[in-house]
């Protein structure tokens, strides 16, 4: 298996038939700000999440648990480019892993943030966890953002439920959000 | 797709025996979740971009994240064509160019079509970019234009299917 959970060079890439198995699709329902996948098998190697979202309301945060931890043991970084300058910011001691602006707002017809998050070795017990997170959205020229992330939490169990929660208000009805299973 | 089914499908692949100014991959089914495009190879003295279903007229409007190993920085254009990587990853470089390219939902159509695309070239720099179609329709075709000058002959061009 390649270094990258994909196979095929990086982010969101294409593995070898049979390695990529959809786990479950969720999708928005404009009455819930929390997605969340529970139960999930440790027979694979990595995971990865591909979505598209969009806010009932403002633009939002797209905040990440593992197993239901909110103890102040997750820490981020991300770099962003918005069109002008790039930047760069992160926290620690916190308790979510936080991907700053990932949820697009729903003042823009038809815009949805989209984004690729691998969640390396999820299932390894030797092993604190972490994530990576590619997403971006195009609005207009002041307010489109394109941003690479990561994120960690200080724990060695194995994940088996993974939360996404929109920092306010709640997922459109256009959005999806399908978790995939890579196998090593 | 069933849980649990293999989800990548190779669509398509094109080798270039000889020098080309544009690759365009037709007929796409709609039948997917998400397509993944890589490319790999170079180009003469010009930048790459992209065409959707053959649409010349919209605005595919793009924002970059960039670091060409002395400092970073960041992008916008409005473009007829649109971008791939920013157009910088095809910077007259006749190789040691990869671009991957994910366009989420391209089938569906309540929604515009945004396409995230990692960029590398070894000889330039390392990019992201994000770039929005703005249709609601599903995509069929992917071009990709290389303007005044050619693809270089043995660049290749893979598209995926992703089910959904």
């Amino acid at each position: 298996m390649s270094l990258f959970p994909l196979g095929i060079i990086g982010q969101g890439g294409g593995a070898a038939a049979g390695s990529f198995e959809l786990i479950e699709t969720a999708n928005g329902t404009g009455s819930s700000g929390i997605i969340d996948f529970t139960s999930i098998p440790a027979t694979y190697k990595h995971l990865q999440i591909r979505y598209t979202a969009k806010n009932t309301s403002t633009s939002a945060d797209l905040n990440i648990t593992f197993n239901n931890v909110t103890t102040a043991s997750y820490a981020r970084h991300h770099v962003v480019g918005n069109s002008v300058s790039t930047a760069s910011a992160a926290a620690t001691s916190a308790s979510n892993i936080s991907l700053i602006d990932a949820v697009a707002p729903s003042t823009t017809a038809n815009v949805t943030t989209n984004g690729v998050i691998d969640i390396l070795d999820y299932a390894e017990s030797t092993k604190n966890k972490t994530l990576r997170a590619m997403y971006g959205l195009i609005q207009a020229y002041s307010t489109s953002r394109i941003y690479l992330a990561s994120g960690f939490l200080a724990s060695t169990t194995a994940v088996s439920r993974v939360t996404l929660t929109a920092s306010g208000n709640n997922f459109s009805t256009v959005s999806r959000f399908s978790l995939y299973g890579i196998k090593g | 797709m069933p849980v649990g089914v293999s989800a990548w499908t190779a669509l398509a692949n094109t080798t270039l025996a000889s020098a080309a100014n544009s690759v365009t991959f037709s007929g796409i089914s709609g039948a997917y979740r998400d397509l993944r495009i890589v490319f790999s190879g170079g180009i003469g003295s010009s930048n790459a971009s992209f065409t959707i279903n053959g649409d010349t007229s919209s605005t595919y409007n793009w924002t970059t994240l960039e670091g060409n190993g002395s400092a970073n920085s960041s992008a916008w254009n409005g473009d007829t064509f649109g971008s791939m990587a920013n157009n910088y990853i095809l910077w007259y470089n006749t190789t040691g160019i990869l671009v991957t390219i994910d366009i989420l939902d391209y089938a569906t159509t309540d929604k515009h079509k945004t396409i995230l695309s990692r960029g590398n070239n070894t000889a330039r720099a390392v990019n992201a970019v994000v770039n929005r179609w703005p249709s609601t329709a599903a995509i069929t075709s992917f071009k990709f234009n290389g303007n005044a000058t050619n693809f270089t002959a043995g660049s290749t061009f893979a598209l995926y299917g992703l089910s959904a």
